[in-house]
């Protein structure tokens, strides 16, 4: 069994998938990994494309990846660090409205250099309407279905010697 | 000294340029029918003592720039923005809904802005070299 003292750097595990048994004196964990890591999480990671669908039976019947072996007391610490943190990520990701809209505006200026003054109605990564007068945007938007249109306007690039005020 | 602990973390937002701002995605709604409504960016301005929305955002959400009082912002230069009152509510995921008397630009404006009237019924904390905004949604 590895106990991580060898000297070596620990290798790193993308893994969405455990399957955890508990007794009186450890906690085990098996390791598996059945689809590509989330693309927003920003980590490094495996990309794994075309993923079946497995059933229950498939899933505990694969071997595991890796196998995590915690004392009680390091499974009651997991458990401490998990009951604080969690409700405080959950409120993050569930901040993260739009994150897909903004992160494809972000990165992607020239889909939108056309579009400099006017708005855009984003939806995931389409262009979905633009114009000048947003109720139109709107609209069109409605029209192919959007219930609640995304609204951006589109900047222009300042340049180093530019900045913003409110006013 | 007053301890505030915020409920919600919020990252800031980016300029296509790169640069990054305290804003909110917030939803406007029309009071009247909640199916007016749309999702749009908004920069958390502590500079504005109201809330200023571009004016063509009203007819987007139903409403009319016509049913509503006048008012004008004095900007820092000397300069004014015109804008009409009306009745809308600002939602968020996080925060909730808020029913405001918002003001809707009747010239073109390039941003929209949240100001002290949002602020007042929260509390706001900004942290700027981290580039987060932490909000506990009560005053």
């Amino acid at each position: 069994m590895a106990d991580g003292s060898n000297g070596k750097e620990a290798p790193t595990i993308y893994a969405n998938i455990v399957i955890s048994k508990l007794n009186v004196n450890e906690m085990t964990m098996e390791l598996n990994c059945f689809a590509k890591p989330d693309k927003g999480s920003g980590q490094k990671g495996p990309v794994i494309t075309n993923v079946p669908v497995e059933s229950d039976e498939d899933v505990l019947a694969r071997e595991p990846i890796a196998r995590v072996i915690l004392t009680f007391s390091a499974a009651q610490e997991l458990k401490r660090s998990l009951d604080l943190a969690m409700p405080k990520i959950e409120q993050l990701r569930r901040s993260s409205v739009r994150v897909r809209e903004m992160n494809f505006y972000r990165g992607h200026p020239d889909r939108f250099a056309e579009f400099v003054g006017e708005w855009v109605a984003l939806e995931g990564e389409t262009i979905v309407a633009h114009g000048n007068d947003p109720a139109d945007v709107v609209e069109k938007a409605r029209e192919k279905g959007i219930k609640i249109p995304f609204l951006l306007r589109v900047e222009s690039k300042q340049g180093k010697n530019e900045g913003n005020i409110g006013l | 000294m007053t301890t505030v602990v915020y409920q919600v973390q919020i990252p800031y937002l980016w300029h296509a340029n790169g640069g990054r701002y305290p804003g909110l995605i917030v939803q406007v709604q029309n009071p009247s029918y909640s199916a007016n409504v749309v999702e749009i960016v908004a920069e958390l301005d502590s500079g504005a003592e109201y809330s200023l929305f571009n004016g063509k955002l009203a007819k987007a959400i139903g409403l009319d720039l016509a049913d509503g009082e006048e008012f004008r912002f004095e900007a820092t230069n000397r300069s004014s923005i015109n804008a009409i009152i009306l009745r809308a509510i600002i939602y968020h995921p996080d925060l909730g809904s808020f029913p405001m008397d918002l003001r809707f630009s009747t010239d073109d404006i390039r941003r929209n802005l949240l100001g002290r009237d949002f602020f007042n019924q929260m509390q706001l904390g900004f942290r700027e070299h981290h580039m987060e905004v932490y909000v506990t949604p009560v005053p």
